[in-house]
């Protein structure tokens, strides 16, 4: 899979008919889907579906681990580390990407930082994390170089 | 046995034990066929959710933007020998799956 044929994936990318009805049977669990901050395409419309008014305050007390260079945009681990206590959800933003919102978790009192993922990027671009932890949104964002000849260039 | 999902803990006594799950899953993205100009239509899993004996504890939710076979890691705070750990996925096609990890 090439890179050019992975960005006429993402762009080729349009509502989903079916989220609604979906998320109807998944009671207190797809909150961010029926809020529709999966379809928003800009972070900030993201960020106003998911956090309502809240505004995010940029932190040292959230870590993004993610390489400076992927050499495969389909394939770009993430690890989010945080110091927080109180942590009750933590939404990761691929800010470029067609549709910015890749993930979002809901977090009870066991779960414990590091969290990892994969995720995909459609071009060079940053990678953000928000942290809502104790009625206040915390950010941190980081820049991943998406290769173009797969030769770490 | 579940046939989509291998997990795996380090358990910690006492301390934040690390959970990871492999999850076989094409998590296809919407697109149109070059070929053929149709629109293929997209296959990922919306809600990926762990529950810790019988408690929800992490649930994620995901769109089209989480790679191929979704990889994840998260930590559990004090786990204790034989508590159970339950990873259900379910996608846009209302397929779904679980495993139950044990832990010791």
């Amino acid at each position: 899979m090439n890179r050019r044929n992975v960005l006429g994936r993402l762009l080729g990318c349009a509502l989903l008919p079916a989220v609604g009805a979906l998320s109807a049977c998944f009671p207190g669990v797809a909150f961010a889907r029926q809020q529709g901050a999966f379809d928003a395409k800009t972070p900030r419309e993201t960020i106003e579906k998911l956090f309502n008014a809240l505004q995010p305050e940029p932190t040292k007390q959230v870590r993004i681990v993610a390489p400076d260079i992927a050499e495969n945009g389909t394939v770009v681990p993430i690890t989010i580390e945080s110091d927080l206590s109180g942590v009750e959800s933590v939404a990761v933003l691929a800010r470029d990407n067609p549709r910015a919102l890749a993930a979002v978790a809901k977090i009870g009192k066991r779960t414990a930082f590091p969290l990892s993922l994969r995720v995909k990027l459609a071009k060079s671009q940053d990678v953000q994390v928000l942290v809502l932890a104790q009625g206040k949104l915390y950010t941190a964002s980081r820049p991943v170089r998406v290769s173009v000849g797969g030769c770490g260039g | 046995m579940s046939k989509t999902i291998k997990g795996r803990i380090d358990f910690v006594a006492g301390g934040v034990s690390t959970v990871r799950l492999l999850i076989t899953h094409p998590m296809a993205i919407e697109r149109t066929d070059p070929k053929t100009g149709q629109a293929v239509e997209a296959h990922f899993i919306e809600s990926l959710a762990i529950a810790v004996n019988g408690e929800p504890e992490l649930v994620w939710d995901w769109g089209q933007a989480v790679s191929t076979n979704p990889f994840v890691s998260f930590g559990l705070h004090g786990l204790r020998a034989g508590d159970g750990v339950t990873v259900t996925w379910r996608d846009n096609r209302k397929q779904s799956d679980s495993l139950q990890l044990t832990v010791n």
